[in-house]
C-alpha cells in the first residue's frame, strides 16, 4: 500500500504504467484522425490545390492530454486508490481484536462496531485467525481465548452490543496472560475512559499485555464519552451532574428529565443545561420543576447521547419527600379539626408520605422533613436524634403555641433558650396578642415574601391575619434568618441552617387558633416549598439500611442507556450496591425490601477520568467519522465519461459532426430532454400509474359499473365479461339502470369499492386471493358491495364428493368473513326485487342458490303479508352453480354465446335474464321490495 | 423511370407512373405559374415597337429612317414628318436548358433546394411567361420542336418533371438544332470541364443564337463551409480530391471559383451572350426577372 496523505493505493506497482504516457503521446501525435468523405460538386475546382498547412493532421494538444488523463485515470483506478486509508494490518498470524463495549462505546456504538468489522475484514484477506473480545462483555476470569477464522466472527461482531457497565480490563488482561495464542497482533479501539480507581492500574496492565503481543493499534474516539451522575436534591431542585473526562473548553450539554406523564406514559418533564466551565470536568444541570412534576421524574439523560452512562436513574430519594408529623399535645380523636395536625397533615398529604408518631420513632423513619407542632421541649434522647438527624441534611419545621410559649418560659425569663439549637432564633418569652378583644392594635396581614426567602414568588393573600405570635429576640441575624414577616416586620417564620440540614419556625401555631394562615392556600403553597427544601436524605442510601437484604432487580438499563423491564431475574444481595456496577449487577432499578432503589453507574460527586495513555510503541488512531471509501469506481466512471467527451471532441475535429443549428439544435435538446425524463423515469411511471388509477377510477364510478373477477382462465373471464355486458344491456332496455360496459377485476391490485356487484367465476386452478386481498374483499362485503360466486357446475355433487370448482370455492372463500349461509328462502327478496320469481337459473337450472341467513329464521309473517321481513341490507354472498353468465353472454350481434339445452332454452335464458335483473336491482336497492306498500300489488299480481 | 419502361411494366405501373408525374406536375407548374404571373405584374413584357400589326405609336422620322416607313396621313397634319411604329409582335424562338447531371443534385444545408429543383422551376417559370407571351419555346436535348401554346408548356413540364436515365457527372449542352435569330438559355452550375461548354456556345453563336447563361450555386459551392480533413468527390463519385485541412483550401477555391465565372463571362461577351450567376439561397424571383430581362431584350 502506499499512501499519499488521506489517499492510498492498494495496487501501487500498476502506477508504473504511468510512465508510458509520454509513449502514449508520442503515438497519438503521430495518429491523425481519419478523413471523411464528402459529395462536392465543386471538386473539379479543388483539382491540383495544395495543402498549405498540414497542422490538423496532428491531434491537437489538449486532445493529446485529454486523451493522457484517461489512461492516466484508467492506471489509476486499476491501482485502486483508497480515501482515508485505515490503518492495514502489517503482520501475520493470529490476530487480536479487542473492544471496550461498556456503556462509554455506546455514543459511538456503530462507528466502533464498522471499525471492529473493517479491521475483521483486513484479517480475513489476509487469511488471518482472529481472536475478537469485547471487555465488558461477562466472562469467567478463567475462560480460554477463543481462536477462530475471521469469518466466523462477523456475525457475533454484528450482533454485539454495548454493555451498560464498565469494561473489565483487568480481568481481560489476566485471561490474555493465562492464554497462549501465539497472538503477534492486536487492535484495540477503547472508550478513552478510566474506569474506576482500581482500572487505572489494569488499563496500563492490558496495554502492555498488548503491545508485548507485537503489534498494537489503539483506536480512540476524537473525544471520550460524557456521563451524568445520579440525581440529587439541592436546595430544592433536582440536579444532576454532567461529566466529562478532559476540559478542552466551555461546553453545555442540554439534560433532560424524564418521568410518567398523566397518562401513564413516559414524557419529558423538563430539560436544564450544564455548562462545563473552560477547564471543569463537571457541571451541574439543575431543574425548575414544580413539585408535582419534579415527584415524577423516573430519570435524566444528556439529551441526544445513547449510553447507559448519559442516563441517570431517580429514585423516591429524589422523588417523593417523606414528612415526620409530631404533635405536642394530645390527639383526641374527636377533635381532629381542632388537632394541631390536622392542617398541616392536609397540607402534606398530596405531596408527601407522611409518617406520624413519637418523635423517635418519627426520625427513625428517616423522613426528608419533621414538622412540629407546638413541641415545647424534648428529652435528651430527642434531642440528640433530631440534632443529628437536621445535621445529616434533615428539614425541620416547627409550629409555635402554647406549649412553645411556656417552655421559652420554663427555659428561664429573659434571653430565652439561647442554647437550644433546635431553634433558628431565640424566642421571648409569652408571645403577643395582636386585634384581640382586649387589644389595641388590629390582626397583622402577612408581608409580601421577598427573594432569599424560599417563598418568594407566592402571592400573599389579603386575608390572611396574624392574631398571635411568639416574637424573637432582637439580633444581628434576625433579618437574614427570617423568611416571612408580619406587616409590622415582626417574624412569621425564621429559618437557620444547621448542619447539612436546617430548622424552621413558624411564629404561629399549626392551626387556626392563631392565625388564619392554616386555613388559606398559602399554607399549602409555603408547605410544598418547604418539601422542596427538603434534602435527599430519606432514601436510605447507607450500608446499613442494605445490610442483609436481597436487591431484586425491576428495571435494567442496556448500554444505551434503555431502560427494559426486568422483573422476575434473580435477585442479588444488597451489599452488591454498594460497589459499582458490573455484569453481576447492570444498572438500573432495583428493589430492596419495598423501596425501589436507583442504581447508578456514577453517584453523586463522580468523576470520569481519562485512560492511561496507550504503551510506548502503539500505533494511535483516533475514530473519525471518515469511513474507507475506495474511490476506483469514481476514477473508471471518470475515464468513461472522458472517453465519450473525446469521441465527440474526434468527431468535431473531423468536421463529422453536424454543426448544432436552431433546428439540430432543438432536436438535440429534446434528446437531452428525453434522455432526463428517461432518468426520471421511476417518479414519472409512478405519475403515469397515478393517472391510469384515476382514469379507472372515473370509469368505474362515473356510471354504474358491473364487474367480474378476473380467474386468469381467459375463456372464463371472456365469457364472464360478455355474460356481464349482455345483461348491462338488457337491464338498460328495460330498466332504470344503464350500466356501462363491465370491467374485469383483478382481486390484489384493483379497487373493489366501486362496484355495487362483483361476479365471481370460480375456476379449479385460480390462486387464492392474498391477505391483503382478502383483507379488502372482507372490507368490500362489510361496506355494502355484494359478491355473486358462480361455480358454474350445475350443483353437481358426484357421490357427494365436491365438484373441483366448489372446492376451488371452499378455498378461494376461506379466509374471507362470509356471513352463514342459507338456500335462499322462497320469500326471499331475490324473489321479488324487479320480476317474480321462484327459481333462478342460468345456463343450467335447478340447484340452489345460497345467500346469508336471516337473522331470525324463525320470524311469522305478518299479519296477511305474504313475505317475512327476512333480512335488513344486501346479502354480501350469493352463491350459486348455475353459470349465469354463460346464460346473458351475447355478443355485439345480440347471437348468444352459449347454448341452453332443452326445449325450454329460450324461456330459461330469459329467466336468467329476470333473475340478472332481480339481482341488480337487489344489489343495488338492497330490501326497498320488502317495503310493505308494495304488498297490495304484489298481492294482485300473485292473484291471491 | 421513364413512361416507355412503364409501359412494358403494364398498367398498374402505368397508372402509378402517371399519378406520380402529374403529382409532381401541377405543383411545379402552379409554382411556376405563380412565379411567372409575379414578374409579368411588374415588367411590362413585349410592349415595345417592333415588326407587327397592331398600331403602337407615331414617332417623328428620324434620319436614316426609310422614307417608306413615313406615314404620310400623320405627316400631313404638321410641318413634321412623322412615322406609324407597330407593336412588335414577332415570335421569338427561345431554347432551354436545363443541366440535369448529377452535380445539380448537390444541395448543402444552407439552401432550402437542391440546384436542379431550382432550375427546373426557373426552367419552368421562364417557359411559361415566354409562352404566355407568344414565343416559341423548346427544352434543349428534348426530343420536340419549338412551339407556342398551352400543349407545348405541358410536353415542357413533362419533359423536365423526367429524369433521363443515364445522368453524367457534369452537365454539357447537347447539340441542338438552333434557328438563326433564336435565343437560348443554359441553367446549369457551369462547374464541369470548359472544354465541353465552350464548343457548344460557339455553336449556339455561330447559328446566330443569342441568349442567357445562369450559373446556378449551391451557397456551400460559393462559401466552402469545409474544415478538417476530407475527401472531396463529385456526385458521381468519378473525381476524387483529399485535403488535409479543407479550411486552408477555402480561398484557393474561392479564387478558382472567381476565375471559372471570369472565363464563362468572357466566352459569354464573345459570344454575345450575357452571364450571371444565381444562388439557391436566395429568391428564385430574382433569376427569373434577370433571365427575362435578358432574353427579353433586343437581341442582334
Amino acid at each position: 500500500m502506499l499512501s499519499l496523505g488521506p489517499l492510498a493505493f492498494l495496487n501501487p506497482w500498476l502506477l508504473a504504467a504511468l510512465a508510458a504516457l509520454p509513449v502514449l503521446w508520442i503515438l497519438l501525435r503521430a495518429t491523425p484522425p481519419s478523413p471523411r468523405r464528402l459529395g462536392f460538386p465543386g471538386v473539379r475546382l479543388l483539382l491540383g490545390l495544395e495543402d498549405a498547412e498540414r497542422t490538423p493532421d496532428r491531434t491537437p494538444w489538449w486532445l493529446l492530454a485529454l486523451r493522457c488523463v484517461i489512461a492516466a485515470a484508467a492506471i489509476a483506478a486499476f491501482a485502486q486508490p483508497v480515501l482515508n486509508p485505515k490503518a492495514r494490518l502489517s503482520g501475520s498470524g493470529p490476530l487480536l481484536i479487542a473492544m471496550d463495549g461498556g456503556w462509554a462505546d455506546a455514543p459511538d456504538w456503530e462507528a466502533r462496531r464498522a471499525r471492529a468489522l473493517e479491521t475483521l475484514a483486513q484479517a480475513e484477506r489476509a487469511g488471518r485467525p482472529v481472536v475478537f473480545a469485547s471487555l465488558a462483555a461477562p466472562a469467567a476470569a478463567d475462560a480460554p481465548l477463543d481462536l477462530r477464522p475471521a469469518a466466523e466472527w462477523r456475525g457475533e461482531i454484528e450482533a454485539l452490543q454495548p454493555r451498560a457497565w464498565a469494561p473489565k480490563r483487568d480481568a481481560f488482561a489476566a485471561r490474555l496472560a493465562a492464554s497462549d495464542l501465539g497472538l503477534t497482533e492486536a487492535v484495540w479501539i477503547r472508550d478513552g475512559l478510566s474506569h474506576g480507581d482500581a482500572a487505572e492500574a489494569g488499563d496500563e496492565r492490558l496495554g502492555e499485555a498488548l503491545a508485548a503481543l507485537g503489534g498494537l493499534t489503539v483506536i480512540e474516539a476524537e473525544r471520550s464519552a460524557q456521563a451524568l451522575s445520579a440525581p440529587a436534591l439541592v436546595d430544592g431542585r433536582l440536579t444532576a451532574t454532567a461529566l466529562r473526562a478532559t476540559a478542552p473548553g466551555e461546553e453545555t450539554v442540554r439534560v433532560v428529565a424524564f418521568g410518567a406523564g398523566e397518562d401513564g406514559a413516559t414524557r419529558r418533564l423538563g430539560q436544564a443545561e450544564a455548562t462545563f466551565a473552560a477547564d471543569a470536568t463537571t457541571a451541574e444541570a439543575a431543574f425548575d420543576l414544580p413539585l408535582e412534576l419534579r415527584n415524577r421524574v423516573t430519570r435524566v439523560q444528556i439529551a441526544g447521547v445513547e449510553s447507559a452512562g448519559a442516563v441517570a436513574l431517580a429514585d423516591d430519594g429524589v422523588r417523593r419527600r417523606r414528612a415526620g408529623l409530631v404533635s405536642g399535645g394530645s390527639e383526641v380523636e374527636a377533635q381532629r379539626l381542632v388537632s394541631d395536625l390536622h392542617y398541616i397533615r392536609a397540607a402534606l398529604s398530596d405531596a408527601a408520605e407522611v409518617v406520624e408518631g413519637e418523635i423517635l420513632d418519627v426520625v427513625a423513619a428517616r423522613p426528608d422533613a419533621v414538622f412540629l407542632a407546638d413541641v415545647g421541649r424534648f428529652t435528651d434522647a430527642e434531642r440528640d436524634a433530631l440534632v443529628e438527624w437536621v445535621e445529616a441534611g434533615g428539614l425541620l419545621v416547627r409550629f409555635a403555641g402554647p406549649r412553645m410559649a411556656r417552655g421559652t418560659d420554663a427555659l428561664g425569663f429573659g434571653p430565652a433558650a439561647p442554647d437550644d439549637p433546635l431553634l433558628p432564633v431565640a424566642l421571648r418569652a409569652g408571645g403577643r396578642a395582636v386585634g384581640g378583644a382586649m387589644a389595641w392594635g388590629e390582626p397583622q396581614r402577612i408581608r409580601p415574601f421577598v427573594a432569599p426567602s424560599p417563598f418568594a414568588g407566592i402571592e400573599t393573600p389579603e386575608d390572611v391575619t396574624v392574631s398571635r405570635q411568639i416574637l424573637a429576640q432582637l439580633g444581628p441575624d434576625l433579618p437574614q434568618r427570617t423568611w416571612a414577616a408580619l406587616e409590622d416586620g415582626t417574624p412569621l417564620v425564621t429559618s437557620a441552617a444547621m448542619g447539612d440540614g436546617r430548622v424552621a419556625l413558624f411564629h404561629v401555631t399549626a392551626n387556626a387558633e392563631w392565625s388564619s394562615l392554616p386555613l388559606s392556600g398559602l399554607f399549602v403553597e409555603m408547605a410544598e416549598r418547604l418539601l422542596l427544601l427538603a434534602g435527599g436524605v430519606g432514601a436510605g442510601g447507607d450500608a446499613a439500611s442494605l445490610e442483609g437484604r436481597t436487591a431484586r432487580p425491576a428495571a435494567l438499563l442496556d448500554g444505551f442507556g434503555r431502560l427494559s423491564d426486568a422483573e422476575g431475574l434473580g435477585g442479588f444481595a444488597a451489599e452488591r450496591l454498594l460497589a459499582p456496577p458490573g455484569p453481576d449487577a447492570p444498572p438500573g432499578i432495583y428493589r430492596v425490601g419495598e423501596a425501589a432503589r436507583a442504581y447508578n453507574l456514577f453517584d453523586a460527586g463522580a468523576t470520569l477520568s481519562p485512560a492511561a495513555p496507550p504503551p510506548f510503541g502503539a500505533a494511535r488512531e483516533t475514530l473519525d467519522g471518515a469511513s474507507e471509501t475506495p474511490l476506483s469506481h469514481w476514477l473508471l466512471a471518470l475515464a468513461v465519461t472522458l472517453l465519450a467527451l473525446d469521441t465527440v471532441v474526434s468527431l468535431a475535429l473531423s468536421g463529422r459532426l453536424p454543426r448544432l443549428r436552431p433546428r439540430r439544435g432543438a432536436a438535440a435538446l429534446a434528446l437531452v430532454a428525453a434522455m432526463a425524463a428517461a432518468l426520471a423515469a421511476a417518479p414519472g411511471a409512478r405519475a403515469q400509474g397515478l393517472q391510469v388509477d384515476d382514469a379507472a377510477a372515473l370509469r368505474a364510478t362515473l356510471d354504474t359499473v358491473l364487474a367480474h373477477v378476473l380467474t386468469g382462465d381467459a375463456e372464463v373471464d371472456a365469457l364472464a365479461a360478455a355474460g356481464l355486458d349482455g345483461l348491462s344491456r338488457v337491464l338498460t332496455a328495460r330498466t332504470a339502470i344503464e350500466p356501462a360496459a363491465p370491467i374485469g377485476v383483478n382481486l390484489e391490485t384493483d379497487e373493489l369499492a366501486f362496484f355495487p356487484l362483483l361476479y365471481w367465476p370460480i375456476t379449479p386452478g385460480q390462486p387464492t386471493p392474498s391477505d391483503e386481498a382478502a383483507a379488502r374483499l372482507n372490507a368490500y362485503m362489510r361496506t355494502g358491495g355484494m359478491i355473486v360466486f358462480d361455480t358454474r357446475d350445475r350443483h353437481l355433487d358426484f357421490g357427494g364428493r365436491p365438484t373441483p370448482q366448489a372446492e376451488a370455492l371452499r378455498r378461494l372463500t376461506a379466509r374471507l368473513d362470509l356471513p352463514p349461509l342459507e338456500p335462499t328462502p322462497h320469500d326471499h327478496v331475490l324473489t321479488r326485487a324487479f320480476y317474480l320469481l321462484e327459481d333462478f337459473p342460468g345456463r343450467w337450472s335447478g340447484g340452489r342458490v345460497w345467500v346469508e341467513a336471516a337473522p331470525d329464521p324463525d320470524e311469522e309473517a305478518l299479519d296477511g303479508a305474504p313475505f317475512r321481513n327476512l333480512n335488513d341490507g344486501v346479502s354480501p354472498v350469493v352463491v350459486g352453480g348455475a353459470d349465469w353468465a354463460a346464460a346473458w353472454a351475447a355478443d355485439e350481434e345480440g347471437q348468444f354465446l352459449a347454448p341452453i339445452d332443452g326445449a325450454g332454452g329460450w324461456r330459461q335464458r330469459e329467466m336468467a335474464y329476470r333473475f340478472g335483473i332481480n339481482l341488480v336491482m337487489y344489489a343495488l336497492t338492497g330490501n326497498y321490495k320488502s317495503d310493505q306498500v308494495h304488498v297490495p300489488a304484489l298481492l294482485e299480481r300473485l292473484g291471491q | 423511370m421513364s413512361v416507355a419502361d412503364v409501359a412494358r411494366r403494364g398498367a398498374g405501373w402505368l397508372r402509378r407512373d402517371a399519378e406520380r408525374i402529374s403529382g409532381a406536375l401541377p405543383p411545379l407548374m402552379a409554382e411556376a405559374e405563380r412565379l411567372a404571373a409575379s414578374v409579368v405584374a411588374g415588367a411590362h413584357g413585349r410592349r415595345r415597337a417592333g415588326p407587327g400589326e397592331t398600331f403602337w405609336q407615331y414617332r417623328q422620322a428620324m434620319p436614316g429612317d426609310p422614307n417608306t416607313a413615313v406615314d404620310w396621313r400623320r405627316s400631313a397634319r404638321s410641318d413634321h414628318l412623322f412615322i406609324r411604329e407597330m407593336e412588335w409582335e414577332a415570335a421569338q424562338t427561345v431554347w432551354v436548358w436545363r443541366d440535369a447531371a448529377l452535380s445539380m443534385d448537390y444541395r448543402s444545408e444552407f439552401a432550402p433546394r437542391s440546384k436542379i429543383e431550382r432550375a427546373t422551376l426557373l426552367a419552368l417559370a421562364l417557359s411559361v411567361l415566354l409562352i404566355r407571351g407568344g414565343e416559341r419555346v423548346a427544352l434543349v436535348g428534348a426530343p420536340m420542336r419549338p412551339a407556342t401554346g398551352e400543349t407545348q408548356l405541358r410536353r415542357i413540364a413533362a419533359m423536365v418533371a423526367e429524369e433521363p436515365a443515364p445522368r453524367p457527372d457534369f452537365g454539357a449542352p447537347p447539340e441542338t438544332p438552333f434557328l438563326r435569330g433564336g435565343k437560348a438559355v443554359f441553367l446549369s452550375d457551369f462547374l464541369g470541364p470548359l472544354e465541353t461548354l465552350e464548343p457548344a456556345l460557339m455553336k449556339a453563336a455561330e447559328a446566330g443564337v443569342t441568349g442567357a447563361m445562369m450559373q446556378i450555386l449551391d451557397p456551400a459551392e460559393e462559401r466552402f463551409p469545409f474544415d478538417g480533413r476530407v475527401v472531396f468527390e463529385s456526385m458521381g463519385r468519378e473525381v476524387d480530391f483529399e485535403t488535409h485541412r479543407a479550411r486552408g483550401l477555402a480561398d484557393a477555391y474561392r479564387r478558382r471559383l472567381a476565375e471559372r465565372r471570369d472565363a464563362l463571362e468572357r466566352i459569354a461577351r464573345r459570344c454575345g451572350w450575357r452571364m450571371t450567376t444565381h444562388h439557391t439561397d436566395v429568391s428564385p424571383r430574382r433569376g427569373l426577372l434577370w433571365l427575362f430581362g435578358a432574353i427579353g431584350a433586343p437581341g442582334r
